[in-house]
């Protein structure tokens, strides 16, 4: 968690004092992608390694759906309200 | 992108489940920590470097910060209501739902800060609101409405679903309105999900 803050608030503050020379970025966006590529790779193992949620995956294919609805319902319910709204007020 | 992914967490599932020995867990974690500074690393480069957005922020009024955070707000509030319905815990809904459709980067959050099972459920129903985006953006675009169409895609309307968005409402405000609004999301992905949790 402090990790995720320190490292986030680092790369904001390098990029945003213009810090990194520009044609640094493609470097810094291959090294992001390296970094995610590993994490997958580690995040597959644990999966891999774990037998409770190997035997979960199907439980877990329905969950993400219900999940996934609620958020995008959610957000196109307000969204629409605020739309509706802002078309009246025009 | 997605296709590549999903090869490697299966190509890591699989080592996972044949090859690599549990004794050797303490290495997996040593590597994904310093994976994970790198990418939050080049997260953050990546949202500094956005001074466009910032630009377009300060033209268009600070008013069209309603749009992501209503998006963000609309979606924890109905992930947290839905996952109430198969009994998930509301920080584990509200996290995954902070994804925001941004499935690589909440899920390794996630797996990493939390649990294997709940970054695998925030992959998986990240990746789903990206699908049902791509179905519901013409859909909603067909029966008139215009900001709402950028509602689904979350932190996606930056890139993967803004073509479709511009291709589906012909309208330029709409598609800078949101490209603005999925690099609010997306900036706010790396906050939210480890607050949430």
């Amino acid at each position: 968690m402090g990790l995720i803050v320190i490292s986030l608030i680092m790369g904001i503050l390098i990029s945003y004092k213009g810090l990194l020379a520009e044609n640094l970025y493609s470097f810094t966006d291959k090294l992001t992608l390296v970094g995610l590529f590993l994490l997958l790779f580690t995040m597959g193992v644990k999966i891999g390694g774990d037998p409770e949620v190997v035997s979960n995956l199907k439980t877990l294919g329905f969950k993400a759906i219900v999940l996934s609805l609620g958020s995008v319902l959610g957000s196109v319910i307000l969204l629409f309200l605020f739309e509706f709204k802002f078309k009246r007020e025009d | 992108m997605l296709v590549a992914i999903i090869i490697i967490i299966i190509l890591g599932v699989i080592s996972g489940y044949f090859i690599i020995p549990t004794s050797s867990l303490e290495y997996l974690d040593l590597i994904s920590t310093i994976s994970l500074s790198i990418l939050l690393l080049g997260v953050g480069i990546d949202i500094g470097r956005n001074k466009e957005v910032i630009a377009d922020l300060k033209r268009l009024g600070f008013k069209i910060m309603l749009v992501p955070t209503l998006i963000a707000i609309g979606s924890i509030a109905g992930a947290i209501l839905f996952g109430i319905l198969i009994k998930l815990p509301v920080n584990e809904s509200s996290a995954i739902a902070a994804g925001f459709g941004w499935y690589s980067l909440s899920a390794v959050i996630l797996t990493k800060t939390y649990s294997t099972d709940i970054g695998a459920l925030a992959f998986l129903s990240n990746v789903f609101r990206e699908l049902f985006a791509l179905v519901l953006i013409p859909l909603l675009a067909k029966i008139g409405t215009k900001l709402t169409v950028i509602a689904p895609g979350g932190a996606t309307t930056m890139d993967t679903t803004l073509p479709l968005i511009t291709k589906s409402v012909n309208d330029a405000e709409i598609a800078i309105i949101a490209f603005v609004s999925g690099a609010v999301l997306s900036a706010f992905v790396p906050i939210l999900v480890p607050l949430l949790i």
